[in-house]
């Protein structure tokens, strides 16, 4: 899949995406269907979408892209909150000429998306959000103990329950080696930011007033709390269905990436 | 400029590039049937082999262009011996460089002749072979 | 004589990034140069020395260096001993400026092992050759490398195979009267232009050998070799020089013997006229043609007329390699250790039947890689004291 870089302020963003390659300076072709956007959870990268990319293929298209600080693309600490990644979204749909592309959000991706969904509304044409849900479940204690690893103090964590159960050997490791692409300080700052910006939105701050077609996809192999969480976002959002996909668990991206197509394909014939 | 042709076309030696950050728009091009050169916007010196910065004036200010593709034979010889299995079946064939339109010379192939009647000054145009992973390796046909 | 108080360290920087996912490790070095360079208030056309070292370029690594440069240094030092290089570096930039070898050292360093070890798969490996992809689709043999300067040779020269018979000629007659070389019965030049083709122009008999061997050479002060067992052999002259690409722009006929062999003359306040033999690398029966013509012993051009019929066998204008050179003798690879060694010898006297008459200076090439890619030239004048 054709991987360039773009440079926003100075920083080297690394972008995948459909179709063919094209001269360093120039976005990606576009193609004539509706065209995707993937956005990476916390701690992870673009990496997470390379199958799901291949599967919805033409005349769609789709992108995906490494926030600074994840895995391949450069700095460290250029964005420390949410709505500096979805600023970092909008920057790049903008520079690769993307019109009206559905936001597939996964994990603190989704909140990404539903910052921009919030901002910029009319450059959207809808959202899927998978694995997700509000509050995120994110407790001090995997904060702190996330801080450990990154001072050295302790080995950084590998929850195999992130993909779903009976997976076999390939999918676990595929899991494994998506893990441990990126600095766990990005993924410290990231799970801060999630935190700060769910709890606001709980709170009212952002007011749940996205109003383009949603759909929540969730594996069903994720926990009964994040089951219930991503039940709570459905209802919380206007025009969101909720989905189950039998199968998979948090890494679904890659786990049932043709199942997410088809949920995709689905909101962009209600575009 | 034509399309890549398919790399089961007699020439097993054409295998994927090595690419890296600095090489890699020049092998994506020749997977599109495109020559892309290097030309720095600051001293207007077009390179090859590309670089990430311009080694003339040192600026960063590259930019890729697709080239005409045309040029002619600077220098050749005809590889007669060569073990390794992935040549030793297109024996004989010619390496040469080739002297571009737009300047700079490149290594290659002249393919698509009889060996003894490559020359040099013969006008020459560019030709590509797709290898896998979406890219191409350019060589050269007589125009 | 010590140089301290005498070199200076004018220009710094450290890549500030320890992150460079989009970089190869010569770009890192690239742009650390520029911004050293800069520091210091100097250009990159300044630079004359190069010294350098990485964990992944291989044994060309300054050669590699210079071409990405696009510069062409005369002091070249990759000495490698680890990370402790470049601390080395400095001292061997001091002990090369000070003896007037270089005017302005460039030490360089690039490496992209974090982003190499989080590529898996999907990024570059870093610090190879940056040239090689451009090679390796090719086919280009190191033979054919150097026929291609042949074939050019011949096309702006006029000049022959039965020219280029001719050196491999004499110079087999100078190995069947060494009895260590490999290769001792006496060929003619039908032998040569009817051996079979490699790659055009260039016979089988126009290519070095393949033998096993070593040497080893010391070296120390003047003062102490008085002392030890055998007549002087001192060094007069020398120089270092890289031809390659320039960008993409290149003079075939110019190699890196012309300017190699420009610095060693200036050094020994010598000229051509007076060297009495020459030992140089002949990987090639062209590479002995053109680094003659490099070096001054001809014009360019006149290197044909000049090797014909006998002109650098012994009692000829010019011996040379009265060893039997890499083409009858002695070639394991790198050859260069044999011509300083034959030079000695020679100027040492005693060799008999292979002995150059008379022999009081030598001039000594050797070159290293491929003639018509990259390759580094380095020149000895060695004289009696």
């Amino acid at each position: 899949m054709p991987e360039k870089y773009v440079h926003r302020k100075g920083i080297p963003l690394l972008v995948r995406h459909t179709g063919e390659t094209t001269l360093p300076q120039n976005p990606p072709q576009s193609g004539a269907g509706p065209t995707i956007l993937c956005l990476h959870d916390a701690g992870l990268q673009s990496s997470v979408f390379s199958d799901l990319l291949d599967a919805f293929g033409p005349p769609a298209s789709g992108l995906s892209f490494d926030l600074p600080g994840h895995g391949r693309s450069g700095s460290l600490d250029a964005v420390s909150s949410i709505e500096e990644m979805a600023e970092v979204a909008v920057w790049i749909a903008d520079w690769c000429q993307l019109e009206r592309p559905i936001l597939v959000g996964h994990g603190m991706g989704a909140l990404v998306a539903l910052e921009w969904a919030h901002t910029k509304p009319e450059s959207l044409g809808g959202l899927v959000l998978c694995g997700a849900g509000l509050a995120m479940g994110i407790t001090q204690e995997t904060i702190e103990s996330l801080r450990q690893v990154t001072f050295g103090k302790a080995p950084r964590p590998f929850d195999p329950s992130r993909v779903a159960r009976d997976s076999g050997p390939e999918l676990m490791k595929r899991a494994y080696r998506e893990g441990i692409q990126t600095d766990p300080r990005a993924t410290l700052v990231d799970l801060v930011a999630s935190r700060r910006w769910s709890d606001g939105f709980v709170r009212g701050d952002r007011p749940p007033s996205i109003d383009c077609p949603t759909r929540i996809v969730c594996g069903a192999g994720e926990a009964t709390a994040c089951l219930e969480r991503a039940e709570k976002l459905a209802s919380a959002l206007p025009r969101a269905t909720l989905s189950i996909v039998e199968g998979a668990a948090h890494f679904l991206p890659f786990e049932k990436p043709a199942a997410l197509a088809s949920e995709i394909r689905k909101i962009a014939e209600a575009v | 400029m034509s399309k890549p042709k398919d790399e089961a076309d007699g020439n097993p030696q054409y295998a994927r590039p090595e690419i890296d950050w600095e090489s890699r728009a020049y092998w994506e091009g020749a997977g599109r049937g495109e020559l892309v050169l290097q030309r720095c916007r600051a001293c207007r010196v077009v390179q090859h082999r590309p670089r990430g910065f311009c080694v003339s004036c040192l600026s960063d200010e590259i930019e890729h262009f697709v080239a005409s593709g045309r040029g002619e034979v600077y220098t050749y010889s005809i590889v007669r011996q060569n073990p390794m299995p992935r040549f030793r079946d297109a024996l004989p064939y010619v390496v040469a460089y080739v002297q571009l339109e737009e300047g700079p010379q490149l290594l290659t192939n002249i393919v698509d002749c009889d060996p003894d009647s490559v020359s040099i000054g013969m006008p020459v145009r560019v030709d590509f072979v797709s290898t896998e992973g979406g890219l191409g390796v350019p060589r050269f046909v007589p125009a | 004589m010590s140089f301290s108080g005498q070199i200076a360290i004018a220009g710094v920087h450290e890549y500030e990034s320890r992150w460079a996912p989009d970089k190869t490790s010569f770009q890192i070095m690239g742009e650390c140069a520029r911004e050293a360079l800069a520091d210091a208030g100097l250009r990159l056309e300044d630079v004359d020395g190069l010294f350098g070292a990485t964990m992944t370029m291989g044994a060309m690594g300054m050669v590699q260096l210079s071409e990405y440069l696009n510069i062409k240094p005369r002091y070249l030092d990759g000495t490698n001993i680890g990370g402790s290089s470049f601390v080395s570096h400095v001292a061997h930039a001091g002990a090369a400026i000070h003896a007037g070898l270089c005017d302005v050292a460039l030490i360089v360093y690039g490496s992209t092992a974090a982003s190499d070890a989080m590529a898996i798969g999907t990024g570059s490996a870093g610090g190879r050759d940056p040239s090689a992809a451009f090679v390796s689709p090719y086919g280009m043999t190191l033979v054919s490398s150097y026929a291609m300067v042949a074939k050019r040779h011949m096309f702006e020269f006029g000049t022959r195979s039965e020219q280029l018979a001719d050196i491999a000629v004499s110079t087999r007659h100078h190995a069947s009267l060494n009895p260590d070389a490999k290769m001792r019965q006496p060929i003619t030049r039908e032998d040569v232009l009817e051996s079979r083709m490699i790659a055009d122009p260039l016979h089988l008999l126009d290519c070095c050998i393949i033998s096993d061997g070593g040497g080893a050479v010391i070296v120390t002060r003047l003062e102490r070799a008085k002392d030890l067992r055998q007549p002087l052999v001192v060094v007069q002259g020398t120089g270092e020089a890289v031809a390659h690409r320039e960008i993409g722009a290149p003079d075939l006929m110019t190699i890196a013997a012309r300017q190699s062999g420009e610095a060693a003359f200036a050094m020994a306040r010598m000229s051509p006229g007076e060297i009495d033999f020459c030992t140089i690398y002949d990987s090639f029966t062209i590479t002995v043609l053109t680094t003659l013509e490099n070096l001054g012993f001809c014009e360019p051009g006149e290197g044909g007329p000049f090797v014909e019929n006998g002109g650098i066998g012994l009692g000829g204008r010019l011996p040379v390699n009265p060893d039997g050179g890499g083409l009858s003798s002695n070639h394991s690879g790198m050859r260069g250790i044999f011509l300083v060694i034959e030079a000695v010898r020679q100027l040492r006297g005693g060799l008999g039947k292979r002995q150059v008459e008379g022999a009081e200076t030598a001039l000594v090439h050797g070159t290293g890689g491929y003639l018509g890619l990259m390759h580094s030239g380095a020149t000895l004048i060695l004289g009696k004291a």
